[in-house]
Formats: structure tokens, sequence, C-alpha cells
């Protein structure tokens, strides 16, 4: 019993959180909500979902930056990410209207 | 021996998709928000090791081919230079790749983490684990790491917001690849490194923050165990000339705890900065005048003054220091918002302060930091001096102060045009002109960016920077880490 408590506390203490770095990120919407979604579409800057932008040029812009916008660097997010989140923002969904802030 | 030998070489030490040397690769490294020019501060290579071994061989291989070396972690480091550095020449090294959450002891409630962690995936880790810890975030936080902003000596909001007096041990690679684990780090199979941070004989950890001794690889931190309640207000005070006032008012309840966190003390143009477009308010020549944002905060019911602030404990703590609060603010003339809510006094991520982009538009930023001892006369002049300079140059006056105990940390945000280059060449005259004002007020810096790091060292006097010098080359004689941080050049 002590031993299948100990398994557990160690698969508890395993519990998988993605590394979020170049080549670890899980997928755009991981990228997105980790990153992007702290300014665009939180009252810092533009919202970018629903807008079907073109790819490349936020990609261009992610990676280079942009008046008020840091640079994102391929240590963080690898090219190939970086045209799958682009894409993934062309695409994704006018988001619902975000919900108030709990105070 | 060049540049392009030493990128050959490193690129057999951590991977040719780990080597930056084309123009189009290195120009996010060059991106700068200071009023300096890019090219004074541009990278000529990047190279991101992912362990210990490769940052070991990479500044052997700098020492070989004479390379300097500008370590960063995150690389973020807004409106203090980006990820740029301070002089150019040199290579980036980008640690933002070493990301490993090493170890979270919830009993002690430390971490221990590499360059390359996030706030956000410490917080995201730490939540995995089901543990109710909190982190303190500078404004930036879930971009940038705590690695990082401790080495700079950042702040945050709660708590623990002095983030290098809450890190706990350092593992350090000097310039000929010895690898020293500071304080309690040393003892061998050591079981107090993140518990204790002083070990035993000279503590050497300050050495290696905002300086170019060693590149920092693990950092022990710190971590604040969530309180069992808290509360968030904002006091609001009417007039400006209020200042001297509310130090006498805030002061002895940091002292005495009453108020916990750093909380932050923000100008009317600050709030007006952070929460509208500066040509919706005023489309005169010159510095806004106060009178006008004054009038805009009073539209939101605000005032010249307001301070964020949260108290954290028990209940019943929580309970009997608001009403001490409330007291105090109204005894000096004061109002207190209940419940105003700044999520990173709470433990939440956040990057709404860079809503200040939107003040002008452009990408410009400068944070100009005087430390302000917390008496009244100290209050009043420094506003009076920065404002009185930055009006000559028709520059913004605003400012966010964090207030500790004895001090504040009255950090300015400088917004601009970084497009315009009139803009930007009064920008940087005026930071010049604040930073020996300020000097000669009797007034030192809590931090500076590129551009201005040799202009404060001189400020701070000759003999630190001589020690500061022999420093330097006794541990790096050959000048390899980060040359000219702070103002330190062999």
């Amino acid at each position: 019993m002590r031993r299948a408590l100990l398994t557990l506390g160690a698969l508890l203490a395993a519990a998988p959180v993605t590394a979020q770095s170049a080549g670890q990120w899980q997928g755009p919407e991981q990228i997105w909500n980790a990153t992007c979604g702290y300014c665009h579409g939180a009252g810092v800057a533009p919202e970018l979902r629903g807008r079907k932008l073109d790819p490349q040029a936020s990609a261009f812009i992610a990676r280079n930056g942009a008046p008020g916008m840091p640079a994102f660097k391929p240590s963080e997010i690898n090219d190939a990410e970086l045209d799958q989140l682009a894409r993934w923002i062309a695409l994704a969904p006018i988001p619902a209207k975000a919900p108030q802030p709990v105070r | 021996m060049t540049i392009a030998s030493f990128l050959a070489a490193a690129r057999a030490v951590v991977g040719k998709d780990h080597v930056i040397e084309s123009p189009d690769g290195l120009a996010p490294f060059a991106r700068i928000m200071m009023p300096v020019p890019e090219a004074e501060h541009a990278p000529v290579g990047v190279v991101s090791p992912q362990s210990l071994a490769e940052v070991r061989a990479l500044l052997r291989l700098a020492g070989e081919h004479k390379t300097p070396l500008w370590p960063t972690s995150t690389g973020k480091n807004f409106g203090y230079g980006t990820s740029t550095a301070a002089t150019p020449g040199q290579v980036t090294l980008d640690l933002r790749r070493m990301n490993r959450v090493i170890d979270i002891d919830p009993v002690l409630c430390t971490a221990l983490v590499e360059p390359g962690v996030t706030y956000k995936l410490l917080q995201d880790t730490i939540r995995a684990q089901g543990h109710k810890l909190w982190i303190d975030f500078p404004a930036p936080g879930p971009l940038v790491g705590p690695v990082g902003n401790s080495l700079e000596r950042g702040n945050g909001t709660t708590p623990y917001g002095d983030h290098f007096a809450n890190t706990c041990g350092f593992e350090v690679v000097l310039a000929d690849g010895t690898v020293l684990r500071t304080g309690m780090g040393g003892v061998a199979n050591t079981k107090s490194w993140q518990a204790f941070r002083y070990g035993y004989g000279p503590w050497l950890d300050g050495i290696f923050t905002q300086s170019n001794f060693g590149v920092v690889t693990k950092m022990g931190l710190w971590l604040m165990p969530a309180p069992p309640a808290w509360r968030s207000g904002m006091a609001v005070w009417d007039k400006f000339e209020d200042i001297g006032r509310i130090v006498d008012t805030l002061r002895p309840l940091r002292f005495d705890g009453t108020i916990g966190n750093c909380g932050t003390l923000l100008d009317s143009t600050l709030f007006a900065a952070s929460t509208a477009k500066r040509a919706d308010l005023y489309s005169g020549k010159g510095a806004i005048p106060p009178s006008v944002t004054l009038e805009y905060a009073r539209s939101k019911g605000l005032g010249a003054w307001q301070y964020a602030f949260s108290v954290y404990g028990r209940p019943d703590r929580v309970a009997s220091d608001w009403k001490v609060i409330e007291t105090a603010v109204a005894a000096s003339g004061g109002k207190l918002v209940p419940d105003a809510y700044d999520p990173m006094q709470v433990g939440e991520l956040s990057l709404q302060t860079f809503s200040i982009f939107n003040w002008t538009g452009g990408h410009g930023l400068a944070w100009f930091s005087p430390v302000m001892p917390l008496r009244p006369t100290d209050a009043i002049r420094q506003v009076e001096l920065a404002r009185g300079v930055m009006d000559k140059h028709g520059v913004d006056f605003m400012t966010g102060m964090t207030l500790n105990g004895r001090e504040g940390l009255n950090v300015m945000p400088m917004v601009f045009d970084r497009g315009d280059p009139d803009s930007t060449a009064r920008h940087r005259a005026c930071f010049e002109e604040l930073i020996q004002a300020f000097g000669e007020a009797g007034y030192g810096f809590y931090r500076t960016g590129v551009g201005f790091m040799d202009q404060v060292a001189r400020v701070h006097g000759e003999t630190q920077m001589d020690v500061n010098r022999r420093l330097k080359r006794a541990l790096d004689p050959h000048g390899i880490i980060a040359p000219g941080k702070s103002g330190i050049h062999l």
C-alpha cells in the first residue's frame, strides 16, 4: 500500500507540463494562450482572430516585432511553429466576448 | 580570429540550427526600444545552447576566438535594451532553450530553474503539480523569466516583489569554464542550496547581478505560499502637491507590514497613458500638461495620484489591516477605491502595463529609474526635477513608483515613436540630461538600459567603476562576457 501511494505520488509530481520553447509547443492554440493572448484580444493590442489575416504577414510581424510589439525569436518559436500559428490565427473564428475578470 | 570562425566552431557545439549570422536572422535580435541607434547595440551573431556543457564549451571557444558574448535569458528586457548589447560587435548568448524547471520544493516553497524558464512555464508547472504557491511577476511576466529579471534586480508587486532578495543560490559559469555554485551550493550533495542564501564566507551572489562576471545557468528562488485571504484596493489623492503627504502616509504602513506588497503609485499621466490615446486628450505642442491628464483621471473617479496595493493573510488580519489603511488614507485627505483589481498583485499573469504603447503608437520605450528615498522632500524634488527636464525636451512626464519602506523605485516610462527620428533624438537627449541632473542632485539609479550604462556608472562613482574593473580583470581577463554591461569594461 505504501509503495502504491508512493507511486501515485510520483505520478502526480510528474503531471505533464509542456515545456514552452521552440520545438516543444503542443500546437498553435497553446502558443496563443501562453503568449499572444495576453495582449491580443486582452485590451492591450488588437484582436487578430476572425480577421483572415495573411499568415505570411502575421509570421513576419511576430518574428520581427512591430510598433508596441516585441520580436519573438527562433529559440522561443521555430519557423514551422510560427507558420502553423499564423495559419491558425487566419482560420480562428472571432472569439466570443471575453468574460469580465473576477473582481 | 574572427566572429565567423567563432560561429563556425559554435555550430559544432550547439548544432547548425542554433547559430544565427544572416542579416535577416539577426534582425529580431537587433530590435531595440531605447532611444539609441540599433547599430550601436546590434549583435553580430547568435548562439543558443541547450545545456551547461554547451555553455562551458561556448565560453571556452569565445576565449580562444576573443569573441565577446552577451548572455540573455528570455531576451525581452523591454525598455532597458531588449536583447541588444551594450557595445557593438557582440554575439548574443541566447539561453532561452535552457528551460528546465529543475526542482519545486512545496515544503520549503522554493524552485530551481534555468534561464529560459518563463514565469508562465513556472506557474503552469507549479499548478500542474497542485501546489498553492504564488510567483511574483515583473510587468512583462508571461514572456520573461525569473533568472533574467532577478539578475537585473527587477521588481514586482507582491510581498516577494524584490526579486533578487528572493533568489537563493546561483550556478554560474565563469569565463574560464569554472562552474561555481554559490551559497550552500558548494556543499557536496547539498540539502540547503535553496533554503539559505549566504553559505559560508563572502556571499558572492550580488556580484553576478547587473554585471558581466559570469553566466548564470541555474537560479534558486523563493515562492510565496498562497495567502488564505487578500484584498486589493486603490488609494486616490486629488492634487499633485499631495505627494509629500502620500509618502508620509504610506511609509509607516510599509514599515509595520500593514501594506505587505510593493504597491505602485501612479500619477494621472501614467494612468492616462495606460488607458487612453494621447491624441484623444491633447493636440497642443510640447509635453502634455498635467492639468489635462488630471481632468481625465477625475472623469474616471481618480486623481493626481493613485496607489494600487493589496493586503494579504488570514481573513481577520486582512479586515483589520484594511481598516488601518482606510483611516490613514482618509486622514491624509485621500479616498479609498475598494477592490480595484491588479492581477499581478495576486499572482496572476498579465501584460496590461504595456497598454502604454498605445499612448503614442510607435515602439519607443525607455524607463528612467532613479531611486527615491521615501522622504517628502525627496519625492517633491524628484518630481519637480524630472518634470522640469522633460518639459524642456517636450517629453511627457509620467511615473509609476514602486514603494518599499525606505525608498521607492521612481520608474518613469518614456513612450515615443521610434519611427520619428526627431522624437527619438529628443528622448535620448532628455534621458542623458535626466541622468546628469539626478546625479548632481545626489540621486542614484536602480537600473538602466543599454546606451546609458557608462553614464549611470559614472554617477555611482569612479571608485566603484575601478573596483568593478578589477573584479572583471580577475574573473574574465579577456573580457569575453558582456563587455560594457553596467559600465564595466576591461
